[in-house]
């Protein structure tokens, strides 16, 4: 393709990018030169907005120092105005890149927390240029912001931008919510007139999201709708971070930067007019250069206003990295909360089968039919006297006959028919007496078995109601052994606290000591009261003014504790106390080990209860299958002898 | 526990994102065997690739896949596209659609809490409903859901229709027009998909953007 510059022709050769209205093509033989040609010929509109930048950049030459703004018009043959050329831009990516961490961490590996608010305080920059010759982006958003190599950034569509000359505005006509204030939201961005104060919402937003972690100012609440939630004004994230302990929490920033946020996000009629782009840079720029490397990771960057770094805290209780470790002499843990470790010991502690639960427990088959012969059995109650009944009836006429016989004199047969009927009489009830006992011995049988099946259930339950009681002290055994576990990351944190915070004191701390909370010149917002809270606290001298004791103390606000610590700080910093001795690595390490040492003792100690219940459980299984098994048989024996012995019984008596 | 965390909280501090849900509801019923399952295999995997190449929709767009065809499954969780991965598709058994779409609607609400939970701002849900057949359950009920759901904005539903779909149905459970597909053309229209997607990941939260129409004469579908 082939366009004229208003000087000379050109050849527009490969295609660099593409996007809605139209596409960017390299330039033969300007290297440093890019062409974006419309898809369709732009309207009368566009064409005088085009020629009007391009006469304000030759009154303002620096407006093209911080973005791709149009240098040259581009006509066709026909003199129809096509596209316009522009600087070509190296190696950028879009801001989007740098603030979302885990793409941060692969495309610029090598950025800190410093290089992320140095970044803000560059884009600042960049719009206090635009906004000196009252130039208006306009159309604020991640992907219209690039950023360079070295951290330099820039502005692109630079067409979109609302430009006021010679009394016409030309309008941006496009908008993207998620930076759009409050009294815009709704509104239609084809016919709004925009001012720098819109804009400064916009850039406030994307100065937010460089410095927090790539999260949006506006959660969106409950909804998710992130429009409801800027046109409300519910600036949320200081909330958000309260309740997620794993996110920056905004004490991580200076109070000053707090106060700018929160007049850019509050309500514009209570707030005024937004901060301005020079406030943010100077803000910033402060900011960055008061951080410090944490003396634990070197990619740490600590604000003076906290007493530890928040990235190590957030590595604790999150375990994510948002910096990538950076290697040297200083000691990098790989101390692990194995976390892991512990949730496999737990999941096989679940997984591990208990003893039998006492509801398993399935009545044998044959119960029912068992105590029913059982009480059919007793119904018919034991056999009368009956087989000898003939024996006794003859042995009794036999006795009868033999007194009439004696009455008649007949002695002799009457003795003799006596005997005889006394005999039988006697064998009779003899027989009777044999006759009955084998019944007798199986009743008495049938009654014992009859007791032995009504307590079986009884035994089991006993039994497997034992069994789980040692279950119930294996399980809150594992149960406080994994709580120690877990309390390991508090210890350590508690540790190397403890080992920062003597590191910070031991130079200075006798001065400190000395300085009595009681008679101290202390900032304006500590009252008479809040002094006599501090003492009766214990917090004496300045050496106990820490952060970490202060938190959580009756009317001591956020900004009452950074007032005290500051005034600690500046009290360090005049007894000369600024440079602390960093603790020595190993040091460290020696903490880091003994948590592991103990860790993996606490880890033994739970996979020797998860063994012990195993076992425990298989020989619970083998008891209470053998009492089943009795049981059963049992049962099964009293349901098949109980029907036997009714029948015969029936059988017998009738 | 001593973790107190929300449920992906490291996915949400790697990419905080607002995140914008896609929920793929497929037919893969026996009338889906042969040829149609294939190209919308291939519609899939191009669709992946689409939104993958856009730095933006990369990191907002999540995908979901329930399939339907004998039983309903939740063929892919929510993932986000970076982390996608399209699965295998076969075609089995009848077309429990309204199973399948009150799934969706399920998954759509329980990820919605874990975006709340995490303090993350999210885009409207979308629901995009694929069949060629006649539901055999009773989907009624779905019917009524998806109107709720549309009614108060919590999701967006999308019906299309390939081959003798019953559109009677289709017209009852989706408020927008269903859209019968042309031919085989998946692959043109999982591109409209992608592009709508992008165009609305590019755009604000709650932005109201207008989709370019499927059924223009060189479109994917007819209504």
């Amino acid at each position: 393709m082939r366009l004229h510059d208003g000087r000379q022709w050109i050849r527009l050769t490969d295609e660099i990018g593409r996007g809605g209205e139209g596409t960017v093509l390299a330039v033969e033989g300007q290297p440093d030169r890019v062409a974006k040609v419309y898809a369709s010929a732009p309207d009368p509109e566009r064409c005088e907005k085009l020629r009007c930048m391009v006469a304000l950049l030759q009154e303002a030459p620096t407006l093209g120092e911080h973005c791709a703004w149009p240098e040259r018009l581009l006509t066709d043959d026909t003199g129809q105005l096509r596209g316009f050329l522009m600087r070509r831009l190296h190696d950028q990516r879009p801001v989007h890149e740098l603030y979302s961490p885990e793409e941060r961490k692969r495309t610029y590996p090598k950025a800190s927390w410093e290089t992320l608010a140095r970044a803000a305080a560059g884009c600042a920059r960049m719009f206090a240029a635009l906004h000196d010759h009252g130039v208006v982006v306009g159309d604020v958003n991640e992907r219209n912001v690039l950023v360079a190599g070295d951290g330099s950034l820039q502005l692109v569509d630079c067409d979109s931008f609302q430009i006021a000359l010679e009394g016409r505005t030309y309008l941006t006509g496009v908008g993207v919510v998620d930076y759009t204030p409050p009294e815009l939201q709704g509104a239609d961005f084809r016919t709004v007139v925009r001012n720098e104060n819109h804009d400064r919402f916009g850039l406030a937003v994307l100065l937010f999201k460089l410095v927090f972690m790539g999260r949006h100012p506006f959660s969106g609440g409950a909804t998710g709708d992130m429009a409801a939630a800027i046109a409300a004004c519910q600036y949320d994230y200081p909330d958000v971070a309260q309740r997620l302990k794993h996110l920056l929490p905004m004490a991580a920033v200076p109070g000053s930067l707090r106060a700018l946020f929160e007049q850019a996000f509050g309500d514009p009629e209570e707030q005024g007019d937004r901060p301005d782009a020079h406030t943010w840079a100077v803000e910033l720029d402060a900011m960055a250069t008061a951080l410090e490397p944490c003396a634990i990771d070197g990619m740490h960057r600590v604000p003076p206003t906290l007493s530890r770094c928040p990235w190590c805290l957030i590595e604790a209780t999150l375990h994510y990295a948002y910096f990538l470790r950076e290697d040297g002499d200083r000691y990098v843990s790989t101390w692990s909360p194995r976390a892991e470790q512990l949730q496999w010991l737990r999941t096989s502690m679940t997984c591990t089968a208990g003893p039998p639960e006492p509801s398993s427990l399935q009545a044998p088959e044959n119960i029912d039919r068992a105590v029913q012969m059982a009480r059919r059995v007793a119904n018919l109650g034991p056999p009368p006297h009956r087989d000898s009944w003939h024996v006794r009836v003859v042995g009794n006429l036999a006795v009868l006959g033999a007194t009439a016989l004696w009455s008649l004199g007949e002695q002799r047969p009457a003795t003799a028919l006596a005997v005889a009927g006394l005999s039988l009489w006697g064998m009779g009830s003899a027989w009777s007496w044999w006759a009955r006992r084998p019944w007798l011995d199986r009743l008495a049988a049938m009654e014992q078995l009859h007791g032995a099946v009504l307590s079986g259930a009884d035994a089991w339950l006993a039994e497997a109601h034992q069994r789980r009681i040692r279950d119930r002290q294996l399980l809150a055994a594992f149960e406080e052994l994994c709580e120690r576990h877990d309390a390991i990351v508090r210890y350590r944190l508690g540790e190397w606290d403890r080992l920062s915070a003597d590191a910070i004191d031991d130079a200075i701390r006798p001065q400190l000591e000395a300085t009595s909370v009681e008679d101290a010149d202390l900032p304006t917002v500590i009252t008479a009261e809040r002094r006599r809270t501090l003492l009766i606290r214990g917090l004496v001298s300045a050496a106990d003014i820490e952060r970490h004791r202060l938190v959580g103390l009756p009317g001591l606000t956020a900004p009452v504790i950074d007032a005290l610590v500051q005034w600690r700080q500046s009290l360090e910093t005049q007894l000369g106390g600024r440079r602390r001795p960093h603790p020595k690595p190993e040091q460290f390490a020696a903490i880091d080990l003994n948590c592991t040492v103990m860790q993996t003792e606490l880890e033994d100690q739970l996979a020797a209860v998860i063994a012990e219940r195993q076992a425990a459980a298989q020989v619970a299984q083998a008891a209470l299958d053998a009492i089943l098994l009795a049981y059963c048989e049992n049962t099964d024996t009293l349901a098949n002898e109980g029907e036997n012995l009714w029948r015969a019984l029936r059988h017998y008596s009738s | 526990m001593a973790s107190s965390l929300p449920f992906g909280a490291v996915e949400f501090a790697a990419n905080p994102e607002p995140r914008c849900p896609c929920v793929l509801v497929l037919d893969v019923s026996a009338s889906m065997a042969g040829t149609r399952l294939q190209e919308l295999q291939r519609g899939l995997q191009q669709f992946r690739d689409e939104l993958g190449g856009d730095p933006l929709a990369r990191k907002r767009v999540e995908l979901a896949i329930i399939t339907f065809g004998g039983s309903c499954r939740l063929a892919c969780d929510f993932a986000a596209v970076e982390h996608f991965e399209p699965p295998r598709l076969q075609a089995d058994g009848l077309t429990p659609m309204g199973a399948a779409v009150q799934m969706a609607l399920d998954l759509v609400r329980t990820r919605k809490q874990v975006y709340r939970d995490n303090g993350v701002a999210y885009y409207r849900p979308w629901i995009f409903l694929l069949t060629d057949g006649e539901p055999n359950d009773d989907w009624h009920a779905a019917c009524v859901a998806v109107r709720e759901t549309e009614a108060s904005r919590q999701a967006a539903f999308f019906a299309v229709g390939v081959g003798e779909a019953n559109f009677e149905v289709l017209r009852q459970v989706s408020i927008r027009q269903p859209l019968q597909l042309r031919g085989l053309m998946f692959r043109e229209m999982f591109q409209w998909l992608s592009n709508s997607l992008k165009s609305v990941s590019h755009s604000g939260v709650a932005d109201e953007i207008p989709l370019q129409n499927p059924a223009s004469p060189e479109g994917w579908a007819r209504i």
